[in-house]
């Protein structure tokens, strides 16, 4: 972490709504120790366009405000026991989601960029489309096409709007800046998914398989046709025995469910490429490095199985 | 590409791209293979970082 993360909770501490509410101080001063994922967004967004570090600053204050805010509801959604909630309460913990989307937008009014008004509306539209994805997924859709519309609306538009704020803040025009945008975008889906690797392939079983939900593995050896299948199913709800939960987890790689996952990251790998290479960027090297974070764990996995490409 | 296309090709082995027949070896990997990808090296470090 460098010192603009502690500089835009510094910002944020200063403004009149932090100064007369207690809660949103405590809130800010416990985020500054434990930066959200992404943070640095805005930095790389920024860098690439060719503006400072330092200029994305508000963008750094207001994507921690959106991302504070997010978890805030989610939490309540998935009824998280580490969530904020539990101590405040399902309603101040709302209120208090409210207050934080206010403070980001305000932070992009106050220290505006040359094109305030995108801005703006690319944090409100965040927002938006952020609480449609929450709404999706707490609905538990468990269909194919149900999953890439709730990892399309509820986990792109947060990184595809860190790196398109941070453009704006370093001076990017409107056609680079929503090419940044999209590059977030896809950037999100890798994360989604590697998410969902992560939690099935937990030990002990994630919440992901004891609650019923849909991440993407799971999804594939429930709904593919592979000689598993049924026996997947029954080991579902077995997930708590540690022997259950080690023979469900090889019907996932057994069935090509993780190989699935891989190529769907592939595939994203490449979208990636394809849109850092037509950016007009005034230093990729950022971005260079975000699409770096996205494919180490795929190398990582070729080469633990013993495959070369 | 969906999900049944994907296992139609993996189970078949009919499309023979490079990236394909890399995927068919994943799936023949044994559990500790990926686990220790998990365990070792990115994909907990994704989720520290969260």
């Amino acid at each position: 972490m460098n010192a603009i993360y502690p500089a835009a909770i510094q910002l944020l501490l200063e403004q009149p709504a932090a100064a007369q509410w207690p809660l949103l101080q405590r809130v800010l001063q416990q985020a500054n120790g434990k930066p959200p994922v992404a943070w640095d967004f805005p930095i790389a967004g920024c860098l690439a366009a060719g503006g400072p570090a330092k200029a994305a600053t508000p963008a750094v204050a207001a994507i921690t405000c959106a991302h504070i805010a997010i978890i805030l509801i989610d939490d309540i959604l998935d009824d998280d026991p580490r969530g904020e909630y539990r101590t405040l309460g399902s309603g101040r913990a709302a209120n208090l989601a409210s207050g934080l989307g206010s403070l980001g937008q305000h932070m992009l009014e106050a220290y505006p960029c040359q094109q305030p008004s995108l801005a703006i509306a690319a944090l409100g539209q965040m927002m938006g489309n952020t609480a449609y994805g929450q709404d999706l997924d707490v609905q538990n859709p468990h269909s194919e096409e149900g999953y890439w519309a709730v990892a399309k609306a509820k986990s792109s538009p947060y990184f595809a709007t860190a790196l398109s704020l941070g453009g704006l803040y370093g001076g990017a025009d409107g056609a680079l800046t929503e090419a940044l945008g999209q590059f977030g975008a896809v950037f999100g889906e890798v994360m989604q998914i590697h998410d969902d690797l992560n939690d099935c392939l937990a030990e002990p079983a994630n919440v992901d398989w004891l609650q019923g939900r849909a991440p993407l593995p799971l999804l594939f050896a429930e709904l593919v046709p592979h000689p598993l299948q049924q026996r997947f199913v029954q080991l579902r709800s077995q997930v708590q025995d540690p022997e259950a939960l080690r023979e469900a987890q090889q019907i996932l790689v057994s069935s090509g469910a993780i190989s699935y996952c891989v190529n769907e990251l592939l595939t994203r790998q490449r979208q990636l490429e394809t849109s850092l290479a037509a950016m007009p960027l005034a230093n990729p090297v950022p971005l260079q490095q975000i699409l770096a974070q996205a494919i180490a764990p795929i190398e990582h996995l070729f080469s633990s199985v013993g495959v070369v490409r | 590409m969906s999900m049944h296309e994907f296992y139609t090709n993996i189970a078949t082995q009919n499309e023979t791209s490079e990236q394909m027949q890399v995927l068919v070896e994943v799936a023949k990997a044994e559990l500790e293979q990926v686990l220790a990808v998990r365990s070792e090296l990115a994909w907990d470090s994704w989720r520290e970082a969260k």
